[in-house]
């Protein structure tokens, strides 16, 4: 597993000249392209005496003010191609039927230095699902937001979900105490090439719109009775 | 904690009536991987479904806590809307939850008040498995 790499300023004057390896940031960094290219370019540096290029000196993240919690939180440039294999079975909600999809990343940090990055796959399922989201005219998508967070901290400190969906493996949720606001997230792709746990967040439910067992029914088409 | 006065037309209260059935949907767990809390849907008799968030004492208060003093949101701030249903979580006073403490809890029970007063009633459409 490659190390994380937010921490890295770009183009530092150790690191090989950007001519010799600018043409890196036009390949997808999942491809075997680009790790081929990446290890020339670093054996090069290393036999010149540079340091050896990471991701974050090529596609230098983005800063943003961290959520309460949290002591840092970038957002990747590049987007992570994420295998929709490992979905099988478990989401049927996707709208791409392809083999990968793409996401963009946003990396954090918490207080405790644990880091963990979230993808966004919910503009990625299908209208049904979309619909009867947590709304922001009433607040419900921020205080979602709220408790994912809290849940996500959770999950990078003691190493395991808070809430997890009975009888679909891997699924976890959030949801605002009192309501049935719900959001759903799983950790996808455990050898993705940051070198952390990355969570995708797929679904969310509102409040008074459709009920919280509609959207499961509609993501995860299985139940299990006790 | 305060709440607003519970939003149900009459003929979807379940108070009186026998549960015939339940599903566990979501399991909570402390950091300890105690199992301290579970979203349930239940069938009532003659009443329809519902979901109800059930919680031990000591996890209830510890999430009291969290949206006291912390960073979660009160439902209370989610109730300007009129459409918007808060219920407080049905408190069980085991130290953590057992399939068989469900079972006892929930199997053929007879809703009383304070667990009705929990559940968020699913219509029909939102029920379909």
């Amino acid at each position: 597993m490659s190390q994380p790499s937010q921490t890295v300023a770009p183009t530092s004057p150790e690191t090989l000249p950007p001519e010799m390896w600018e043409h890196l940031r036009d390949l997808n960094p999942n491809s075997h392209e680009f790790a081929a290219d990446l290890a020339a370019a670093n054996s090069l540096a290393a036999e010149a005496g540079y340091a050896a290029l990471t991701l974050a000196d090529i596609f230098p993240p983005q800063e943003l003010t961290p959520p309460s919690g949290f002591s840092r939180e970038v957002a990747l440039t590049k987007p992570v191609l994420i295998s929709t294999e490992q979905f099988a079975g478990r989401i049927h909600s996707l709208r791409e039927q392809g083999s990968a999809i793409a996401a963009d990343v946003h990396v954090y940090t918490t207080d405790l230095g644990n880091s963990i990055a979230v993808c966004d796959l919910r503009g990625l399922m299908t209208n049904s699902v979309r619909e009867g989201g947590p709304t922001s005219e009433r607040g419900e998508d921020a205080a979602l937001d709220r408790a994912f967070l809290n849940d996500l901290k959770f999950y990078a400190d003691q190493g395991h979900a808070r809430r997890s969906v009975h009888g679909v493996r891997g699924v976890n949720y959030s949801r605002v105490n009192g309501t049935k606001i719900r959001g759903y997230w799983m950790p996808v792709m455990p050898d993705n090439p940051l070198g952390m746990p990355l969570i995708g967040r797929i679904a969310d439910c509102g409040n008074s719109v459709r009920g919280e067992e509609a959207l499961y029914n509609r993501v995860f088409k299985q139940s299990v009775s006790l | 904690m305060n709440m607003n006065p519970y939003q149900r037309p009459p003929e979807h209260d379940p108070t009186g009536h026998a549960i015939v059935g339940f599903r566990v949907e979501g399991q909570e767990q402390d950091a300890h991987g105690n199992w301290v809390g579970a979203d349930l849907t239940l069938r009532v008799k003659d009443a329809g479904n519902y979901l109800v968030h059930i919680v031990t004492k000591k996890e209830y208060a510890q999430q009291t806590l969290e949206q006291t003093y912390g960073d979660l949101d009160q439902p209370e701030r989610l109730l300007d809307n009129e459409n918007t249903e808060f219920r407080p979580p049905f408190v069980v006073n085991d130290a953590q939850l057992t399939t068989d403490i469900i079972l006892t809890k929930f199997g053929h029970r007879v809703v009383a008040k304070d667990l009705a007063e929990s559940m968020f009633y699913l219509p029909p459409e939102e029920a379909e498995s």
